[in-house]
């Protein structure tokens, strides 16, 4: 910790640096109190945001000889509270860094600041034919560098891989105030592959200040097939039939009964309300190729009974048919006061077993639940419905939640596909991992971080808090509890899926 | 924990407690890649009897196996379930392992168009350079809980851990592939290729070998059939053409025999360095293969990842003749850094991928 007059100091250089870049007042601080896990909130002392590298790098120095936390912040739609400030520590908004500095063509490559928004990567590039394929469902706000520090996945990565699988290279800032390059331009870089490690790491690691994108060319055709069925278990089955089948698709996502009728009644689209388990299936690539793929599918969907298939083919039909998906969180939404959004993955094989097992916890907690999610991934979000102002239903979802968490674990899933554990989900890493293998998560920590600054306290637990954690779950009074997670979604207006 | 991977890990552990180092061993297949370690110093270890398929699920597109597991026999597997691993790494004499497969993370012809070895590991299970046994990562597709370690594993060169299982993603096999091939200079065979992956044809491997210009079309019979007329080359025989990329990816074909130095340079795919040295061009322009060039590629002006892929057996104690550039900065210490976290002993593979760390 600093001293009264160390954080003096501190302000001072930072003033010099960055002038009325710099924030200090309450109203304005209070703006970055929480990213899109609203529950969880904390004032930062102090918030910059800085324009150049230079800049970020001087800061970088400055923190690190005061020894003051840094949390680095994209746009902060964040979901499991990654970007929450540090209330000794310095918010470095990368929110300036906003511009898109090359297009190269002819290496289908991007080479973009970390404030970017992943949607206008693609926008810029749309005229020449070309995207970029990660497409979380907060794109059109979230930022290039956050998703680096997430691995953001999205609806399409079935196909196209996560954040990790499309970044060439990282340009960074040391917690020291290095700045390096990881990766390279071509496919060889020499040493360890840091570019893999840097990918998902929370801001734990270091401070993205570059990233060099990997483009690829728009899809000559994409249709998009709506398939209705009798249960769950069928929709769940034709998941693994289409799959293994050979059928890659673009997305392959699935609704249930609850989903289905809160989407329906919120965008009316047509989707059957008498169906209890919905597909949506994407299919790009040559006409040749959608054509063939939209013929073997049909076959696939007639043999698994199908209640109901309807093809798009054109963008207005393939838009309407994806909207009441697009729509299924705003929409379920509208079901309770507050929802608890839930991110385990799980073996798509345990599909069926898991829904089931989820209702049976319905029951048992007494709230109800509506599955919508990324199925071709096995990546699920339950939406648990509770009413906050209501006595006890804040701790019953939150219980209900870490069911089911321990159950994906169970099945040799994990307790994050995409969102990141942040303060979130830092409590079931206790379950996930073994002490030793959160150990070396610690070791990784200090072979980049040393000091400690950056993001403290998040991604991953210490072994004392897990010991604490563990003894919470003995006694059953709650007082201890920390309400993480429970969701009054932040940015209401956008999208998520 | 199973009696195997016991047994591994209490090897480890004594060579730890001893100060011993140990070198891995797998099929032995890519023993030429790499620092040389000193292995009169070494005691070695494998997990070649650590082999089998611990769980194939087909219809999640996973396989997960044993370290000591052959290649040829995963991708048997896969091929009678009507799939493969898309980054289809080098055989080289046919011995390669699993284990070996992710820990040189060597990939194939497709890596341009479908990913690399890093891109298809979902998870590892290894054993440090203390003798503790880690699981990372998992089965499924998606996880960001903790650090990435399992990707960073691969291209170690088990100077991180000895590998001991490891789980795949797969992807349904191409129903057909054809290969292509036509006369023209390396600059306008990589225009070519740039052409077509813009024009979204369904390529799985680029060449250029020594003034012929190759390409590979995968994907079903009608795509295939379509894609074709956007072709100008002339179509090989299907055997002819399989054997091609074989041949491409194991470094055998005729240009790379004989005695001398080979090397590996990877560049951005449009460059135009080196393109009047190049014997060999791959991955749509982003590998260049030289075969005892006059100058050694590491003068060359433009910053690339440089190689030296197999060395010149006359010149193997020559300074030049390192197989990986020096790193540096920042850089630099991240790696040893990591070494000392993994491997605070430096007891595996000392020095095989990063000569450049020091004593410690």
């Amino acid at each position: 910790m600093t001293t009264g007059a160390d954080q003096i100091s501190l302000l001072r250089s930072l003033t010099e640096l960055c002038g009325d870049r710099l924030i200090t007042d309450d109203a304005r601080r209070r703006v970055y109190e929480a990213d899109g896990l609203t529950a969880k909130k904390q004032v930062p002392w102090i918030v910059v945001l800085p324009e150049t590298i230079a800049e970020v790098q001087q800061i970088m120095r400055l923190c690190h000889q005061a020894k003051v936390p840094v949390v680095a912040r994209g746009a902060g739609t964040g979901l499991s509270g990654g970007a929450m400030p540090h209330s000794e520590g310095v918010l470095l908004s990368l929110a300036k860094f906003n511009r898109i500095l090359e297009v190269d063509t002819d290496n289908l490559s991007a080479r973009v600041e970390p404030g970017v928004t992943n949607l206008a990567i693609s926008d810029a590039v749309r005229h020449l034919g070309l995207f970029y394929a990660p497409d979380p469902s907060s794109q059109i706000a979230c930022t290039i560098g956050g998703n680096v520090a997430e691995n953001s996945g999205g609806v399409h990565c079935l196909k196209y891989g996560l954040t990790v699988h499309n970044v060439k290279q990282l340009k960074l800032v040391s917690p020291e105030g290095e700045l390096y390059e990881v990766g390279s331009r071509g496919f060889d870089s020499p040493g360890l592959d840091l570019l893999a490690l840097l990918h998902g790491s929370e801001g734990m690691l270091g401070i993205v200040v570059e990233v060099t994108v990997q483009l690829l060319p728009i899809p000559k055709n994409i249709a998009v097939v709506l398939a209705a069925f009798n249960s769950v278990n069928e929709a769940a089955g034709t998941v693994n039939a289409i799959i293994s089948q050979g059928i890659l698709p673009a997305g392959l996502e699935m609704m249930d009964r609850l989903a289905i009728k809160a989407a329906e009644a919120f965008v009316n689209v047509g989707y059957p309300l008498d169906a209890e388990g919905l597909l949506i299936c994407e299919l790009d690539g040559t006409d040749a190729e959608v054509q063939h793929q939209i013929e073997k599918l049909r076959l696939i969907l007639d043999k698994n009974n199908a209640i109901q298939v309807r093809v798009a083919t054109d963008a207005a039909e393939r838009m309407q048919l994806w909207l009441g998906r697009k729509a299924a969180f705003p929409a379920v939404g509208r079901l309770a006061p507050d929802y608890y959004c839930m991110d385990g993955t799980i073996p798509r094989s345990e599909l069926a077993a898991v829904l089931a097992q989820i209702t049976k916890f319905s029951e048992q907690h007494g709230l109800d639940v509506a599955n919508v999610f990324h199925a071709g991934d096995g990546n699920l979000h339950p939406l648990i419905l509770y009413d906050a102002n209501k006595a006890g239903e804040i701790e019953r979802a939150e219980a209900f939640g870490a069911d089911i968490l321990n159950l994906c674990i169970e099945v040799g899933g994990t307790i994050t596909g995409e969102h990141g554990v942040g303060v979130e989900k830092i409590d079931q890493m206790c379950i996930q991992f073994t002490p030793e293998e959160l150990e070396l998560f610690h070791g990784v920590k200090s072979a980049f971080d040393e000091s400690r600054i950056l993001n403290p306290g998040k991604a991953v637990p210490t072994l004392s808090r897990c010991a604490e954690f563990g003894a919470m779950h003995v006694h059953t009074d709650g007082s201890q509890q920390t309400h993480v997670g429970l969701n009054a979604q932040k940015y209401s207006d956008l999208e998520r899926f | 924990m199973v009696t195997e991977i016991k047994a591994l890990s209490a090897r480890i552990a004594e060579a730890y407690h001893h100060a011993k180092p140990l070198q891995i061993e797998g099929g032995g297949s890519k023993s030429f890649l790499g620092n040389p370690v000193q292995s009169d110093l070494c005691e070695s270890i494998d997990c070649k009897g650590y082999a089998g398929i611990i769980d194939y699920r087909k219809d999640e597109l996973m396989i997960r196996v044993k370290a000591g597991t052959k290649l040829a026999e995963v991708e048997s597997l896969l091929a009678e379930n009507g799939q493969r691993l898309p980054f289809e790494p080098p055989q080289f004499a046919g011995a390669a392992t699993i284990g070996g497969v992710v820990a040189a993370g060597l990939s194939g012809p497709a890596r341009p168009y479908l990913g690399s070895v890093r891109d298809y590991v979902l998870g590892v299970a290894f054993i440090d350079g203390r003798g503790i046994a880690y699981e990372m990562g998992g089965q499924v597709m998606k996880n960001v809980a903790g650090y990435d370690v399992s990707r960073m594993l691969v291209g170690s060169l088990g100077e991180m851990g000895l590998i001991c299982d490891v789980s795949l993603k797969v992807l349904p096999a191409d129903e057909v592939s054809a290969t292509y091939a036509w006369l023209t200079s390396s600059v306008d065979a990589i225009a070519d290729f740039q052409r077509l992956q813009k024009e979204g044809l369904p390529l799985s491997g680029s060449a250029w070998v020594e003034g012929q210009a190759f390409i590979r079309l995968g994907g079903s019979r009608l795509t295939i059939a379509h894609a074709a007329g956007l072709v100008a080359g002339e179509k090989l025989d299907e055997a002819e053409g399989v054997q091609f990329w074989q041949d491409l990816k194991n470094q055998q074909l005729p240009v790379f025999e004989g005695e001398g130095a080979l090397w590996r340079v990877s560049v951005e795919p449009g460059s135009d360095a080196l393109l009047d040295t190049a014997q060999v061009i791959e991955w749509g322009g982003g590998v260049r293969w030289l075969k005892n060039p006059a100058m050694n590629p590491r003068l060359a002006s433009d910053p690339h990842t440089v190689t030296l892929f197999r060395p010149d057996q006359n010149e193997i104690d020559s300074p030049t003749s390192t197989p990986y550039q020096h790193l540096s900065g920042a850089v630099l210490v991240l790696n040893q850094n990591l070494k000392r976290t993994f491997d605070p002993g430096a007891i595996l593979n000392p020095g095989r991928l990063l000569a450049t760390v020091p004593e410690y």
